[in-house]
């Protein structure tokens, strides 16, 4: 009996580290690649070099792609909660069948493939001259964006009384007054981590980068695949490299730092 | 103030196609403590989210001090209200909870943080002031709730079962304390209840609800002598029923026939005639129970069925041949005659102890 469950356990360990080592194995290419003496995407064989990190360090193009998908990202994700946010408490508020119908409308754009919204924003964006601007790029962002800030928001809301927000109503606070002070404090959460998730979003999208920018708007992804398609740049590893060790170290600072609360639903 | 009360017309709420309060009519005088009672989906909750302005009437109007105020939202009313479950903002302190009226109303210190003093004190949690709701008791949670919502002086105080949550013990102290608010204040309070002993205890008046409908309205005491239809009777209290067939007046006295016996009533109401059919509530603690029959009145025989011993009283059944089974109470400690089941026992009431009612069941 006990031999058989360790035997279970031992298959889903063998199965969780397998799945863990597969989701880990981009960083055990890009790392090594980054290291490579030639000008092209390899393995170094013998030699390492630190090259091409000082390169992409000391390039205007990388650097200043960084800096644009940091600022694309921060606005998009600014609209994206702002609009979520409100979206979401009113759904919350009114919470009828029509709002079921919008929230599926709401979240379209997550559903929706990524190639089918990219051919969409292009046409629309063409026709009103939005094409290769960072108005574009970022309002096509938000959209994209938007739908994670309505869920993560949601579920925070979820938890939280109506009554509450009766009571402040009641107590003579005006709708401003009551969503500023009593439910987005409550639903606090929720926003961050829709605000995070919006940022992603933005930070690595690429399809509908593709479509609607050329020259003007090159974001980091943009440079990443320009960089592989193009020239098989190793910088391209460099990059890589760097987010995901600047990634392992949020985290791990995250993990590390003492008694740190974790975030708690209210209930 | 001369003339503030909150006058209500015809008003009712429709969903779709249940009426969830039908018309209703009342006058709730300034200072009065009234209850709305009634079983759950009985509209009493409805009708006092349209009293605060949560939801919106179908048809009617709402008059405070003559002046209409159907269409104000909520915010413009200055009622108080305390919620059921109490709705306290979980992320501010007790204090901070309690300022957030005066904050919303520009009320600036010091008047405010005296204010919220007095509030505190009134409902004795001054000690508690920088704790979070959540690390509060129930019954402390209640009086944070209803600081909060008397800090700010309104002219109306509702309470959608503020009790609800409490153990018994503990309701019973918050009813004395609440009463005790009542009359300090002078506030008005509407006090919506499934409780009616809550209701009977605390209030100046009562409307008795169900299915969106008040059914009567009255003091404590007039609904429960005087009730009007069987529902009420039964609601308020304990009534056995009677039914019986008009035979006829004696003097001021009705008379009518039931389950084979001549029974006597005494009532105002000439427009009953022979062969009509009657209902009748008699309370159980009117009802007296004697070895043998001796003197006038209205007396049946029956056999005691069962009975319990509760302490204060004892609750016996009598299985009568005239009108099935009756229930009644006595004092526990004035008989200590034998309680046998099957014993023969006599039952007897005065003619004014019973009332007709309407049978709307």
């Amino acid at each position: 009996m006990e031999g058989r469950v360790s035997l279970e356990f031992r298959i889903v360990l063998l199965a969780a580290w397998a799945a863990l080592c597969f989701l880990a194995f981009p960083i055990f290419v890009a790392a090594p690649v980054s290291l490579t003496p030639e000008r092209f995407l390899s393995f170094p064989k013998g030699e390492i070099s630190w090259g091409h990190y000082e390169a992409f360090l000391t390039s205007d193009r990388w650097l200043a792609s960084i800096g644009r998908s940091a600022l694309i990202g921060a606005i998009s994700s600014a609209v994206a909660v702002i609009v979520g946010t409100t979206a979401a408490i009113g759904l919350w508020r009114i919470s009828s069948r029509a709002t079921e119908y919008l929230r599926a409308m709401i979240l379209a754009p997550m559903i929706i493939p990524p190639i089918i919204s990219a051919l969409a924003f292009y046409r629309l964006w063409g026709q009103l001259g939005w094409l290769d601007s960072y108005f574009g790029v970022i309002l096509a962002h938000s959209i994209l964006a938007m739908p994670y800030v309505v869920i993560t928001v949601s579920a925070s809301l979820a938890n939280l009384d109506m009554r509450l927000e009766q009571a402040a109503r009641g107590m003579g606070a005006s709708m401003w007054q009551t969503v500023t002070r009593v439910i987005i404090p409550n639903i606090k959460v929720g926003i961050a981590s829709g605000a995070i998730f919006a940022f992603i979003v933005s930070w690595d999208e690429i399809v509908v980068t593709l479509f609607i920018a050329r020259r003007a708007v090159i974001t980091l992804p943009r440079m990443i695949w320009d960089g592989i398609r193009d020239n098989v740049d190793p910088t391209v590893a460099v990059c890589a490299t760097l987010l995901v060790l600047i990634t392992i170290l949020v985290l791990s600072i995250q993990l590390i730092l003492p008694n740190r609360k974790l975030p708690k639903s209210n209930g | 103030m001369a003339d503030r009360d909150l006058r209500l017309e015809a008003i009712s709420k429709v969903y779709g196609n249940l009426a969830a309060v039908t018309p209703t009519s009342l006058t709730i005088p300034k200072g009065e403590f009234f209850a709305l009672l009634g079983p759950s989906g009985s509209g009493k909750t409805t009708l006092l989210m349209m009293i605060a302005g949560f939801v919106a009437p179908t048809d009617g109007a709402l008059y405070l001090g003559g002046k209409p105020i159907t269409d104000d939202p909520p915010e413009a009313r200055n009622f108080g209200m305390v919620f059921q479950g109490y709705a306290l903002f979980p992320h501010m302190t007790v204090r901070e909870n309690v300022r957030f009226p005066l904050w919303v109303r520009k009320i600036a210190e010091p008047e405010a943080s005296k204010r919220i003093r007095n509030a505190l004190e009134l409902v004795k949690l001054e000690h508690l002031a920088d704790r979070l709701p959540r690390t509060l008791s129930g019954g402390q949670q209640q009086r944070v709730a209803l600081a909060r919502a008397l800090v700010y002086q309104p002219e109306i105080l509702l309470l959608d079962e503020p009790l609800g949550a409490l153990d018994r013990k503990l309701r019973g102290e918050v009813q004395g304390e609440l009463k005790a608010l009542h009359a300090k204040l002078g506030t008005t309070f509407i006090y919506v209840t499934h409780d009616q002993d809550e209701a009977l205890s605390m209030s100046d008046r009562v409307a008795v609800m169900r299915n969106g409908e008040v059914l009567q309205n009255g003091t404590p005491r007039e609904l429960y002598e005087r009730p009007e239809t069987k529902f009420v009777a039964d609601f308020l209290g304990e009534s056995n029923f009677i039914t019986g067939e008009v035979s006829g007046w004696e003097g001021g006295t009705l008379v009518y026939r039931a389950g084979g016996e001549l029974l006597r009533q005494a009532t105002a109401d000439r427009s009953l005639s022979p062969g009509q059919r009657i209902t009748l509530a008699v309370r159980p603690e009117r009802i007296v129970a004697s070895p043998q029959r001796n003197g006038e009145g209205n007396w049946l025989s029956g056999r005691i069925e069962a009975w319990s011993y509760l302490g204060k009283y004892i609750g016996l059944k009598v299985r009568t041949d005239a009108v099935g089974s009756v229930n009644l109470t006595m004092p526990g400690w004035t008989s200590d005659e034998a309680l046998v089941p099957d014993k023969p026992i006599w039952l007897n009431w005065d003619p004014g102890a019973p009332v007709i009612v309407r049978d709307d069941r």
